[in-house]
């Protein structure tokens, strides 16, 4: 498992164990229950076989599904805030590709993780927001092969915006004005 | 996976060190006085994603930043636009507007760089001398100075 999700499955369970040790004092015990779905590009950084093969950088926002009861969710994102990083609010605006499934993360008794399987987060890249992810589809492309490309043509994706901006920097680069003084 | 150029080292680490980005691979580097050529080169051609917080950037760490005058108009436009608050301005090469403008507003890593929300703007105003002694009093039976007893009572009278 990823430290960054380890980390995130720790602080939330002990954050719940807490707040159950609360209200059980209280006289009102508490079932915070929830089912998390990554999504987007912390999705990739939580899945190994994507994460070290792609070249990942991203912002500092979690796209995520949350179904939770009993204030499970503000837990959630109070962890994901201790983090350095936002629940992104607008998260169920993902669009998911068909065929999409879900790799589990992380099951316990009070919380379970899952993610969208790394193909389809790229298509959903490629087809939602392809100019803020060209380098990564050019990449992932080289990786996956047929497997993303068949997904990609089958929602008409332009597949030559990806390869002709490869080429347009291949050729900028050689240019004397590119380089790079450090 | 392809290989990491010095420029890419530069900005990627800066703008992690600085809590914009999130990239495990990189390594922090909040020291570093970055160029607009480098800066460009790896947003263009690495990771377009340093468009959508370079302004952020700018606006918090100008001293990180050499010749921000000469990054291209759409960009000090956006700068601009994300200082004066606007609601609505063109989208940056691709990222929205919106999105550009909520890293500004983004409480970060090194917890003395305040979101751009929080930040006080000066402003002169004229008030009679009675008013201002009225000022004085409220500020001093509610233990705030006056700045604080201003904005509370233009919040509740925006409330009611």
């Amino acid at each position: 498992m990823v430290p960054l999700l380890k980390t995130l499955i720790e602080r939330l369970e002990l954050k719940l164990s807490e707040q159950e040790s609360q209200s059980e004092a209280l006289g009102s015990p508490s079932l915070s229950r929830g089912e998390v779905i990554l999504l987007g590009q912390f999705s990739l950084f939580c899945q190994p076989a994507a994460a070290e093969v792609l070249p990942l950088i991203a912002t500092q926002d979690i796209d995520a599904l949350v179904k939770a009861t009993g204030g499970f969710e503000s837990q959630f994102r109070a962890v994901v805030n201790e983090l350095g990083f936002q629940y992104d609010e607008l998260s169920s605006e993902v669009w998911i590709p068909e065929g999409a499934h879900y790799n589990l993360l992380y099951q316990g008794s009070r919380f379970t993780i899952q993610a969208l399987d790394p193909i389809s987060v790229l298509v959903s890249k490629a087809v939602k927001a392809p100019q803020k992810n060209r380098i990564l589809i050019q990449e992932a492309i080289g990786q996956y092969g047929d497997q993303l490309i068949s997904r990609l043509e089958k929602y008409s994706v332009d597949l030559s915006f990806f390869s002709v901006r490869a080429n347009e920097q291949a050729e900028k680069t050689k240019g004397p004005g590119h380089e790079i003084d450090l | 996976m392809r290989s990491i150029s010095k420029a890419e080292q530069r900005v990627i680490g800066f703008l992690v060190a600085k809590g914009l980005l999130f990239a495990p691979r990189a390594k922090p580097m909040p020291m570093v006085k970055l160029t607009p050529k480098e800066v460009l080169e790896v947003a263009e051609n690495i990771e377009p994603r340093v468009y959508e917080v370079l302004p952020a950037a700018l606006i918090h760490f100008p001293r990180s930043f050499l010749s921000i005058d000469s990054y291209p108009k759409d960009i000090l436009n956006a700068v601009r636009a994300v200082k004066a608050g606007e609601e609505h301005h063109p989208d940056l090469r691709g990222m929205r507007y919106k999105d550009v403008k909520r890293w500004a507003d983004l409480r970060l890593l090194d917890r003395r760089t305040r979101p751009l929300s929080e930040k006080k703007v000066m402003r002169a105003y004229r008030l009679r001398p009675n008013v201002l002694a009225k000022l004085a009093k409220l500020a001093k039976n509610s233990k705030a100075s006056e700045t604080e007893t201003l904005e509370r009572l233009i919040e509740e009278a925006l409330v009611t």
